[in-house]
């Protein structure tokens, strides 16, 4: 601790015997006392001023200072609540809107992976030749575990689904089946018992299961006695070995358990790409030298095995770049800019708001400073008063931040976010909040401190403000003004343009009628099925079931509903130049009911359509959509050819020899992408679709039309699943609407979100002009009265304040519109079928946007119209 | 501001201050107004000091630990502060006395013969 070295009164006795010494010196020069006193204290100068500089010099003066400062400062906001209330609001809302989307960013993006050395792990994958990266097949996985020198751990993981019996209703579970390594991958051990160890890899030793706290506490009552439990997923007893930590990435994740990840003989294939997977590099490795490596190995098993590996790459990523994708990475940092903008423009209208108010204390500061105070001791006061409002304002704005985040959270699309990303408002976002106040603060308040500082007192005591506000400060009020206008503008063209391309996305043509749909997964384990037409029959008779069920009009068999993705499959047209099997083009592939097209309302265009008489044994057909049609047979007659295929093996992770599907008709694209499978719902690509009887696989959908709300209807159809058998899980039960509306969920809350901003930010900017008009206005109404008094019409004037008004409107117009062109680039890929430069948007917002500040200046400028010449310039 | 009657005198250089304040206690303790009145004399009163600034200078070299200070009684049995020139005030006089012979000589120089007197 320091103290002040000297107590003031210490070195008022000091100056006190300077000028006893000076009056006995004088004295002894002969003057008298009296007039020794007044020369001495004249020679010394102002006693009070070197007490100051005394004080001054003393090290803890700042601290006082502050602490008088603030006591000013509270004691000013108190004065004026209304000033106080409208910044405090004004900082809240832009605070807290900035807070809350800060919580997100830092969650997804600026925050590490919650795991040990987040950077040492890394995703690995299949690197196609055309760049793109591809699931991984059993014995490229194995041999690039057994190869690699560079990971010390390389873990596998699959997506499946089992339906867990033995008590209530069947259930579907999603859950992933991972390599023993896993949790070691990422660092994680589990909250109770324990996770795979090393042995549990082999089939046979694979029955056990790892539980998330989650589904631990909502289906197995949170029983701390639950390790070693049996519990029977898909028919089997598997063993319960562990629980994950609460709260974890795993409660978020997409899985609810973890299975062991057995390879059984039959999925020893090396065409069937079905793994993910995840390592974690050797301490020192670097991410360049496992990318070497890696490719080495690849191009090693290339070599070895050119039927399935040509080409084939190995892509070594950092984990983070799955985890987060890009185009979430992308809206996230536009949203926070978005924000960003909409705290500036209530900067600007606070710093407006001062600066009003700091032509109307211009005497009080001009008292002060003929009093003795500093200019930099006045900025600082006034700094502080600026300050202490941008921390008030900060702390609203987290009280408010908070309640958005959770209305976000509560909006949010599931899966939109990845597990990993924990969004609360943790210390980072409270630091980020309070700075951001402070500097909120500091940056309104700092033009008008030292405008309203300016050295020039005289004239403010003189004139006792009654004439118009300085130019420097008329200056910066619209300069702000025009940076208002600017930034509203860039909001308003990037939230018409998300507006633009949401409307266009949500009335898209999907392909399919998508009223009264109704769409159910069927999920059934491959155990209960040991032949396909065992299969093939069962679903037929489901099918069957429901169709009898009354109200429904139609149901059929697919392995995907509309819009929720579809199985890839490499193809190659008979009697075209042959391809290498990794390099043959891929479509979609979709396995469905002949009356599938039917039920979902896709349109025949040529040929016929798949029939009850395709079954297994007769000549394999198929109906492709026209996407393929365009895209393979151009200029040519699609029916007749054939397209080969190598055979989906029942009941097998690999693939048989080539089936030559003949094309038998040609039906309209239907959107197969959107919710699920990476496919964006605004693509077209090839699909063939083929009958289920001809191609048996596991996990299949059903669709239902119905001729009233198909979701009344679910109930009697689930009964009528359970009268085949009683064992089947009925899950994801979805009208075709809401799986359109879940596909677009994303844009729809980016698009909602920007269109609030720029809602705040036009308000605020309204606001602002609002305040400066009239400020302006009652400032000059001297002026106006004169211009009255010597023949002006009320109808001149406002056209005056209007038009001047306006004109900077335009210019901000004009820079906004500058700043825009640039800056809704990065907008690009978040639009779908929108230019970044669409004509329409950016006129309708300039429209829009002239006509709110038009309002915003006409209200305030009709003021002038009542001008009574006599009375103002009577107070002359 | 305290303001100035005799306009023809010098003002001193910022810095220089310090200088004359060390260079007075040279001669042993003093207190403030001696030290004013010791350069005033010393000067041949062409410098005045701006007691305004000569206690923050007083206070400055304080805390610097060039001089320290202590209650004492004056010639005229009068309670007055002294100060006195401690060791590091020594050296730093020495140094800046150096420092300012250098700068006044080389302004000298620039200057020019004779026209130094202006």
């Amino acid at each position: 601790m320091f103290w002040r070295k000297r107590k003031q009164s210490d070195f008022s006795d000091e100056i006190q015997a300077h000028l006893a010494l000076e009056v006995a010196r004088l004295q002894g020069e002969g003057m008298t006392p009296t007039e020794a006193e007044a020369a001495a204290r004249r020679a010394f100068g102002n006693v009070a001023s070197a007490q100051e500089h005394f004080y001054e010099s003393s090290r803890w003066l700042w601290l006082e200072h502050i602490k008088r400062d603030l006591f000013y400062a509270v004691r000013v906001l108190l004065r004026s609540p209304g000033f106080t209330a409208i910044a405090i609001t004004t900082l809240a809302l832009g605070i807290g809107a900035t807070a809350a989307i800060f919580s997100f960013v830092n969650a997804v993006l600026l925050k590490p992976l919650p795991y040990p050395h987040p950077e040492q792990i890394v995703s690995v994958g299949e690197k196609r030749p055309d760049g793109f990266s591809n699931p991984i097949s059993t014995l490229n996985f194995l041999d690039w575990e057994r190869q690699n020198r560079c990971f010390e751990y390389l873990a596998a993981l699959a997506f499946d689904k089992v339906t867990l019996t033995g008590s209530d209703r069947p259930q579907e579970v999603k859950v992933h089946r991972v390599s023993a390594s896993y949790f070691k991958v990422l660092g994680a051990g589990a909250a109770l018992g324990r996770t795979f160890a090393a042995s549990e890899s082999e089939p046979g030793n694979d029955l056990e299961v790892v539980l998330s706290n989650r589904i631990w506490r909502s289906r197995f009552g949170g029983d701390s006695q639950i390790i070693g439990r049996k519990i029977i997923l898909d028919g089997k007893n598997y063993t319960i070995i562990g629980v994950l930590p609460a709260n974890s990435e795993f409660d978020r994740s997409w899985a609810a358990m973890w299975l062991p990840l057995s390879f059984a003989p039959v999925n020893m294939t090396r065409n069937f790409h079905w793994l993910y997977a995840i390592a974690r590099l050797k301490a020192g490795v670097t991410l360049k030298q496992a990318r070497d490596q890696m490719e080495t190995i690849g191009a090693g098993i290339a070599a070895q095995y050119p039927d399935s590996n040509k080409g084939i790459g190995v892509a070594v990523n950092p984990y983070i770049d799955q985890v987060v994708q890009p185009e979430l990475r992308r809206s996230l940092w536009v949203l926070l800019a978005a924000v960003g903008a909409v705290l500036l423009i209530g900067c600007a209208n606070l710093a407006n708001l001062t600066l009003a108010r700091g032509t109307d204390r211009e005497q009080e500061i001009a008292i002060r400073s003929a009093l003795g105070a500093r200019r930099l001791r006045l900025v600082r006061q006034l700094l502080t008063e600026s300050t202490l409002l941008g921390i008030l304002g900060a702390m609203a704005g987290l009280a408010l931040g908070n309640a958005f985040m959770h209305g976000i959270k509560l909006w949010l699309p599931p899966d939109m976010l990845p597990p990993q990303a924990n969004v609360g408002m943790d210390y980072g976002v409270l630091l980020f909040t309070m700075v951001i106040g402070i500097l909120t603060g500091i940056l309104s308040g700092l033009a008008p401190a030292l405008n309203g500082t300016r050295p020039d007192l005289a004239r403010s005591l003189k004139e006792s403000g009654r004439t118009s506000a300085g130019s420097t400060s008329h200056r910066m009020k619209t300069g702000l003004l025009v940076a208002e206008v600017a930034l509203s503008f860039v909001l308003l063209a990037g939230a018409g343009l998300l507006i633009r391309s949401f409307n266009r996305l949500a009335s898209l043509n999907t392909g399919v009628d998508t009223t009264n749909v109704l769409a159910l997964d069927l999920p059934m384990p491959l155990t209960e099925f040991t032949n396909s037409t065992a299969l093939t029959n069962y679903l037929k008779e489901v099918t069957e079931k429901v169709r009898s069920v009354p109200g429904v009009r139609e149901a059929a068999i697919t392995n995907k509903p509309p819009m929720e993705g579809v199985g890839g499959a490499p193809f190659q047209i008979e009697g075209r130049d042959n391809l290498p099997y990794p390099q043959r083009p891929l479509c979609g592939f979709k396995m469905v009911s002949p009356k599938y097209f039917d039920t979902v309302g896709m349109r025949l265009m040529k040929g016929r359509g798949l029939d009850e008489g395709d079954v297994a044994g007769t000549v394999p057909v198929t109906v492709i959509n026209e996407t393929m049609a365009k895209t393979y047979f151009k200029g040519e007659d699609p029916i007749g050819k054939r397209i080969l295929i190598r055979q989906l093996v029942f009941g097998k992770a690999g693939r048989g020899p080539d089936i030559a599907w003949q094309v038998v008709g040609v039906v309209n694209d239907e959107k197969v992408g959107g919710k699920g499978g990476g496919i964006g719902l605004d693509e077209d690509i090839p699909v063939v679709y083929v009958t289920f009887y001809q191609n048996p696989g596991i996990g299949n959908s059903l669709v239902v039309r119905s001729a009233v709300n198909p979701l009344v209807l679910s109930e009697a159809i689930e009964q009528a699943i359970w009268q085949v058998n009683n064992n089947q899980a009925v899950t994801n039960i979805e009208t075709l609407e809401e799986i359109k509306s879940e596909s677009i969920a994303p844009a729809r809350l980016r698009t909602a979100l920007l269109a609030i901003f720029a809602g705040i930010a036009l308000l605020l900017a309204a606001v602002g002009i609002y305040g400066v008009v009239s400020y302006s206005v009652a400032q000059r109404l001297r002026e106006m009265a004169i211009r009255v008094a010597v023949g002006a019409s009320p109808g001149d004037l406002l056209k005056l304040v209007i038009g001047r008004t306006m004109l900077l409107v335009l210019i901000g117009l004009a820079l906004g519109a500058g700043a825009a062109l640039a800056l809704t680039r990065v907008l690009a890929s978040l639009l779908y079928d929108t230019s970044p430069l669409d004509r329409v948007t950016w006129v309708v917002a300039g429209a829009l946007l002239a006509a709110v500040a038009l309002l915003a200046c006409y209200f305030p400028a009709r003021r002038v119209m009542k001008v009574d010449p006599l009375t103002i310039l009577r107070f002359e | 501001m305290p303001t100035r009657d005799e306009k023809d005198r010098i003002a001193l250089l910022q810095g220089t201050l310090d200088l004359l304040i060390l260079r007075t206690l040279l001669f042993g303790r003093q207190h403030g107004q001696g030290i004013a009145r010791a350069i005033q004399l010393l000067s041949g009163d062409e410098l005045l000091v701006d007691h305004g600034s000569l206690y923050p200078a007083l206070q400055r070299l304080e805390t610097r630990g060039w001089i320290r200070a202590e209650w004492g009684t004056s010639d005229t049995n009068r309670k007055a502060r002294f100060y006195i020139l401690t060791k590091t005030g020594r050296k730093q006089l020495v140094h800046e006395t150096g420092q300012w012979r250098r700068l006044a000589a080389a302004i000298g120089r620039v200057l020019g013969p004779g026209e130094a007197e202006g």
